[in-house]
């Protein structure tokens, strides 16, 4: 039973490399034999070459890398705590108590269907050009999974389990709080990695308004000086941090919800 | 008998449902008594109701018409247990236990105490720490009925406890629940389909018809304890019922 497992992780582990190897390896090797040029697509190998570079090297963008990354990463988490700050409440609120759920719902489904990109114009001219702007276009993507999902999971509250509250004089507040809240905490959780996930996703956009450091102005700057090894390297970075961040996020989750996993 | 009072006086207790066929009566004028202290079957035929009264009398459920009435010091304050045991998954056996205090506001160790009793009666010492999860059907269902005991109240309401177990077990959790009670005196209210379980329990079995359910007889089984479902009188018991109830359906 226990070598079984120990091997099946070890399968697990085989197969996740070999499949990064693959992509990787037809990667390099479709440039390195000249399939498509250079001047379109870099290989692996020099995206890695530039990295080193870009540790130290300002140019052409006027940042190192880290210093990009700080501030994307920034950016990203203000819009994205704020998005949970105000939607787990808010969802959790509307999904029990009938009375919220009737004044919240309507305002609610109008503004959920607008794409953040619509957002900037007006965005602008209230906030300006800067942090707040490009955290607010960030919040709103991932303010509606952060809704919906702890709505939908409060909902699903066992009525069975807020009856054995109830019996035992659970006050409306009691149930809200240690029934209520506990039942959606698995969906809350799926919220929130949905949410950071469309925070992280918006990152290039928000950095549309005028920035001047971040990853998405260091994609914007290698495009405009065509150095494609700059836009994929900018590219891979959010794609890594966005799935480190997410298996943080996943440990969290499984360390908040320890019931969760038994048998 | 040692039935010295009224404990709950049921009135013309009247239930109809909604549903896609207009309006069902489930609950046709139900009058009952229930005794202090003494272990009162309610059976009955699957679906017939018996769940919604014991729901009306923990008021969880209302009725449409007549009155459900607690005599002495009981306010309404009832322990309920579960068919399907709910227990909450994200808390321990402890925790689950004593939650019924938790929520009144008792003292952490008054109450950790008082679970820890129930715990132990129940069988469960050493599985405190253990998640619902991780323990089987029949152990659940001994969370369930410590949680109903530590609530402290008098009047302890059983809806089809044993319902989801398996044969085996639910023969081990009927003389359970017939050990627990030799121990602490409580006036249980026992919902069951099951002929031979409420013989083997109940100090008096009341027969529900099937929808609109009307309480049809009343049975007082002279068995000596513990019963036997094997003993000659059981039997006849048995099949006296199971004639009243298959006339019923």
């Amino acid at each position: 039973m226990y070598n079984e497992k120990k091997r099946s992780a070890w399968m697990k582990m085989l197969l996740n490399v070999s499949g990064l190897a693959m992509f990787f390896g037809i990667w390099e090797l479709i440039v390195d034999i000249g399939l498509v040029s250079e001047k379109k697509l870099v290989a692996p190998s020099a995206v890695f070459m530039t990295f080193i570079d870009k540790l130290t090297n300002v140019v052409p963008d006027g940042n190192t890398i880290i210093a990009h990354t700080l501030t994307s990463l920034q950016l990203v988490l203000i819009g994205f705590l704020l998005s949970c700050l105000i939607g787990v409440p808010l969802g959790l609120l509307m999904g029990f108590f009938k009375p919220a759920e009737y004044f919240f719902t309507p305002i609610f489904e109008i503004v959920r269907p607008i794409p953040p990109l619509a957002w900037i114009p007006i965005v602008i001219v209230a906030l300006g050009i800067g942090i707040e702007a490009e955290a607010f276009i960030i919040f709103v993507a991932a303010f509606v999974p952060c809704v919906i999902n702890s709505y939908t999971g409060i909902q699903a509250t066992n009525k069975t389990l807020l009856d054995v509250a109830k019996t035992a004089g659970a006050t409306n507040a009691q149930l809200f709080f240690k029934v209520g809240i506990p039942s959606a905490l698995p969906m809350v959780f799926t919220g929130i990695k949905v949410s950071f996930g469309s925070a992280w996703a918006t990152l290039v956009a928000a950095e549309m308004i005028a920035s001047t450091v971040g990853l998405g102005f260091m994609i914007q700057q290698g495009r405009n000086a065509v150095r494609p090894d700059i836009v994929i390297l900018g590219m891979s970075v959010i794609g890594l941090i966005g799935a480190a961040l997410t298996g943080l996020l996943s440990i969290l989750e499984k360390k908040a919800l320890p019931w969760r996993d038994l048998k | 008998m040692a039935e010295t009072g009224c404990k709950i006086r049921l009135q013309s207790v009247s239930k109809c449902f909604d549903d896609k066929c207009g309006k069902t009566a489930v609950l046709d004028e139900i009058s009952l008594d229930v005794y202090e202290n003494e272990f009162l079957v309610i059976l009955g035929p699957g679906q017939c109701g018996k769940s919604v009264l014991l729901n009306i009398i923990a008021d969880m459920d209302s009725a449409d018409s007549g009155t459900v009435e607690f005599t002495g010091e009981n306010n309404g304050q009832v322990g309920f247990v579960f068919q399907r045991y709910a227990l909450f998954g994200w808390k321990n056996v402890l925790k689950n236990v004593e939650l019924p205090l938790k929520l009144k506001g008792v003292d952490k160790d008054v109450r950790r105490a008082v679970a820890m009793k129930y715990i132990e009666m129940v069988g469960l010492k050493g599985f405190e720490k253990s998640y619902p999860a991780q323990l089987s059907g029949g152990m659940k269902q001994r969370v369930g009925i410590a949680r109903a005991y530590t609530s402290g109240n008098d009047i302890i309401l059983m809806d089809e406890p044993f319902g989801a177990l398996d044969a085996q077990t639910r023969y081990q959790m009927q003389d359970e629940i017939l050990k627990i009670r030799s121990k602490e005196k409580k006036t249980i209210v026992f919902v069951t389909n099951n002929i031979e379980e409420a013989i083997y329990l109940g100090d008096r079995i009341l027969l529900l018809s099937n929808k609109p359910s009307k309480v049809m007889k009343e049975y007082v089984p002279d068995l000596k304890r513990p019963r036997k479902n094997t003993s000659s009188e059981f039997m006849r018991l048995r099949d006296e019922i199971t004639e009243t109830m298959d006339l019923a359906l």
